[in-house]
């Protein structure tokens, strides 16, 4: 292994600094020295497009949900919105979390586990009278492998109950899922990886999971 | 810093961005090799961060993870960016653009964050000669400084970088 006096000399051009082996397993670093990528710069505004990204996203719970509702405005009837804007009112106005619930839609942070420690994002739940609505936006949840597929289920003491599948090969947007069974019953939302053909049953293999009671405030 | 971070702290946000920008840039380039593509990445990648920074441990460093989102990010849209056009034929493929191996663009990035350790006068001095091809004394008429600061500034840079790449040497193929 070369010393950093030797490595140093390498980098600066004394091809005779390192052995020959060496000089060839190190030659790429100085090449990337004279690559564009090592020089090239963010184009200027990209820092402010950030920050107004996040400024945006970051905004309050009312605003959030608005803006949920404008990108799937063709799935909603009439009637809800106006229960919708209703509840963005009545939410603007409340400090208890437990109070959220049962109201409207709501939202939900879920995290990765140790299995997926990047995934992250957001679930919003949207009780009716004929089931749960539930929908994921995750990121940094890698794609199922061919083979395999993400399974969520509801899971509370008396067992746990799949509510949709999903592979998230072009991204963790949008992810539909439906209940048939009441929050208060199974208030957990886990996903796991399954795989094709290993029978109905949960690998067990848990990558992310919700509290369906603790609405983010 | 990086709690300021997960709360969307305004100047906690541009001070991880203006510390890694220059790194999650290299990554975003080694992938794409386009710079409109790269820029996209970028900007993609420190949003994604923050969304997920709940995932992230402060006590831990944040070059890896963030490596990660902007490695993740970037083959995204190299993938989109490959799709057939709606035509139903196979969209031409610039052909630099190749999805690398993981450590292409890890040790891409290790490269690029040593040379955002070094002072300014001593990455121009490397970015001269390395990119620009310039002899030491090119170097010295272009910065208007005698050739001795030129090799003075050059032999400190190119030790400092084989202080801050030391385990790249160090890992055995």
């Amino acid at each position: 292994m070369p010393t950093e006096e030797q490595f140093g000399a390498f980098l600066e051009g004394e091809d005779d600094a390192l052995a020959a082996d060496e000089a060839r397993r190190l030659e790429y670093v100085r090449a990337l020295l004279g690559d564009d990528v090592a020089w090239e710069k963010p184009p200027e505004g990209v820092e402010d497009a950030v920050v107004r990204d996040i400024r945006t996203a970051a905004a309050p719970h009312v605003a959030s949900l608005e803006t949920q509702r404008a990108k799937r405005e063709s799935r909603w009837s009439a009637r809800f919105v106006g229960a919708v804007a209703a509840v963005a009112a009545v939410l603007a106005l409340v400090v208890a979390v437990g109070v959220l619930r049962g109201v409207g839609g709501y939202t939900v942070d879920i995290a990765g586990t140790e299995l997926a420690p990047l995934a992250a994002g957001v679930v919003t739940v949207q009780e009716t009278g004929s089931g749960v609505s539930i929908e994921l936006d995750v990121d940094g949840l890698e794609p199922a492998a061919e083979g395999f597929y993400y399974q969520a289920w509801m899971k509370g003491d008396t067992g746990a109950v799949t509510v949709g599948t999903f592979h998230a090969r072009e991204g963790g947007d949008d992810i539909v899922l439906w209940s048939g069974v009441d929050i208060d019953t199974y208030p957990t939302l886990t996903v796991t990886i399954q795989e094709e053909g290993a029978g109905s049953a949960s690998s067990g293999q848990v990558v992310m999971i919700a509290d369906l009671r603790n609405p983010t405030p | 810093m990086a709690v300021g971070f997960r709360r969307g702290d305004e100047d906690a946000v541009r001070a991880v961005y203006r510390r890694h920008a220059g790194a999650v840039m290299t990554v975003a380039m080694s992938v794409l090799r386009n710079r409109e593509l790269a820029a996209e990445a970028v900007q993609q990648t420190f949003f994604k961060a923050w969304k997920a920074s709940s995932s992230y441990d402060p006590g831990r460093e944040i070059a890896p993870w963030l490596y990660q989102i902007a490695r993740r990010v970037a083959i995204d849209i190299y993938r989109k960016e490959r799709r057939p056009t709606q035509s139903g034929h196979e969209q031409e493929v610039d052909v630099g653009v190749t999805e690398p191996g993981i450590e292409q663009s890890w040790e891409a990035w290790e490269v690029r964050s040593a040379l955002d350790e070094l002072s300014e006068e001593e990455r121009d001095v490397v970015r001269l000669s390395h990119f620009e091809g310039l002899t030491h004394e090119e170097i010295g008429r272009r910065l208007g400084v005698p050739v001795g600061t030129v090799k003075s500034r050059s032999h400190r840079a190119h030790r400092r970088l084989a202080h801050l790449l030391r385990h790249l040497a160090e890992v055995a193929i």
